[in-house]
């Protein structure tokens, strides 16, 4: 069991999202950084879908009501066990009554904003719709379906096999690293609308710096950049969309929809961030400014190979390395 | 593992049949001479806490992979010539592909070097630190 002593604000429970429910109008949810939180339940032998807890908002405490190991994974925050730090990325084992307290994540060697603080056995919520992932818009999944509060007590499986401690992974964000003129890039199909824009904006769209602004959440990130501009202006019904799709609403600011975006909406799509760079998204804090790379679909197929070569590959080293007798205590 | 401390008359004797004049014997906490003039063989004692003639730990890799002195998501070193470094505590890192494995210290005590660069391939039983023991401290 978890005490939370400092919440934060929006720290959620998310496992890698509730997919299969679009046609019930349920959203995926879901880490923000998947890769994140997969690396860390690879870490402390989990399945892959384990559930954790995502933090935005610092400092963040919680305190360990039992002997578990742990993994701090996604942005490096300085986790200090009490008052030893510990290593970000990293499989280490708290004792019964010990205070994680993680700060305001450094951005000098790798921009990212968002910490995941794994648990062997992952945080124990009841699976809703399959997924164990807060839903904020419907107030169901996670932790009673909101985000954590100062004093919640959160619950951990049991974990199958025996975690070891004392030992980490590279983050992946170092070793599958995307960038255009120096800015964090993700990479982008082109949309069903995006012949309906003018030239003018296509070379925006690929060639010009975005800037996150500070209306973006896990529902969406809104950009700032040029104006991006229809041919002719343009009115759609309500469609089905997914997380990544780049909008383009009236003012020609667009909008990316994450991980707690609606099914449907109305706005012409010019774009689509692909599946494999939703994490760096997940990652890219407020004010920092992104750049769109285009890609075609076996592109976009072959980076999310690429990732799962990464997680699988992971996978293998870390069981390799706990079966030879490896890692710190028991 | 037999302790050479444990068998120290047993070493005089053989040693007064030889025309070796000098053995000494090494742990980290302690220092051992047995000193043969020929006639006899005097044993001297250095205690560990003498750290001027303490010699000094070498902390080698326990598998081959890329030494790293600090973690890659930082970019200060983990453990600096100076730093005092508690027993079992990371003194750098060892990389093998993704997986991250700690070059911990054997003892409690003060690095005095460093011997491998950071980024560079080392193999099993590589020297990557020497370790002055912290005397007292090391063995609590």
């Amino acid at each position: 069991m978890i005490v939370v002593l400092s919440a934060g604000a929006l720290a959620t429970v998310q496992d890698l999202g509730r997919s299969g429910s679009l046609n019930l109008g349920v959203g995926w949810s879901g880490a923000m950084d998947p890769l994140a939180l997969a690396a860390g339940n690879i870490l402390l032998r989990n399945e892959e879908n384990a559930a954790a807890i995502e933090i935005p908002v610092f400092p963040f405490r919680v305190r360990f009501a039992r002997s578990t190991v742990f993994a701090v994974t996604g942005a490096d925050c300085a986790p200090r066990l009490d008052d030893v730090p510990v290593l970000p990325w990293w499989a280490q084992r708290a004792e019964a009554g010990q205070v994680l307290s993680l700060s305001v994540p450094k951005t000098a060697t790798w921009q990212a904003s968002r910490a995941y603080l794994c648990v062997a056995g992952g945080i124990e919520v009841p699976l809703v719709l399959g997924s164990r992932s807060t839903q904020l818009r419907g107030a169901f999944g996670g932790h009673e379906g909101r985000p954590l509060q100062d004093g919640d007590t959160v619950p951990i499986a049991d974990p199958g096999r025996r975690p070891r401690s004392s030992f980490g992974l590279v983050p992946p964000g170092l070793v599958l690293a995307c960038e255009a003129d120096g800015l964090a890039a993700v990479r982008v199909l082109p949309a069903a609308e995006y012949e309906c824009f003018t030239p003018a904006s296509h070379d925006a769209l690929w060639s010009t710096p975005w800037k996150i602004t500070p209306q973006s959440n896990r529902y969406g990130y809104r950009l700032a950049g040029d104006e991006l501009k229809p041919v002719r202006p343009l009115e759609l019904r309500s469609h089905g969309i997914v997380p990544g799709v780049i909008q383009v609403p009236h003012g020609g600011q667009p909008i990316i929809q994450m991980r707690d975006a609606q099914p449907s909406g109305g706005y012409p799509k010019i774009g689509t961030v692909i599946e494999a760079d939703l994490w760096r998204l997940g990652q890219a804090p407020i004010g920092s400014s992104i750049r769109f790379v285009q890609c075609s679909w076996d592109q976009a197929l072959d980076a999310r190979a690429e990732t799962r070569r990464w997680l699988k590959n992971a996978r293998r080293l870390v069981e390799l390395h706990c079966s030879q007798g490896g890692g710190g205590d028991d | 593992m037999t302790d050479a401390f444990d068998h120290v008359d047993q070493l005089c004797a053989w040693l007064a049949d030889t025309d070796i004049s000098l053995l000494e014997l090494t742990s980290p906490t302690r220092t051992m001479r047995l000193l043969n003039d020929g006639s006899r063989v005097a044993v001297e004692t250095i205690d560990g806490t003498e750290g001027a003639h303490q010699p000094a730990l070498l902390v080698r890799a326990l598998a081959p992979g890329i030494f790293l002195q600090q973690h890659p998501l930082r970019d200060r070193a983990i453990a600096a010539i100076g730093d005092d470094i508690a027993a079992d505590a990371s003194l750098g890192l060892l990389q093998i592909g993704p997986l991250l494995l700690p070059v911990s210290a054997p003892l409690t005590g003060t690095v005095t070097n460093v011997l491998a660069r950071h980024g560079t391939v080392v193999g099993y039983g590589t020297p990557l630190f020497e370790l002055q023991p912290l005397g007292d401290e090391g063995e609590a």
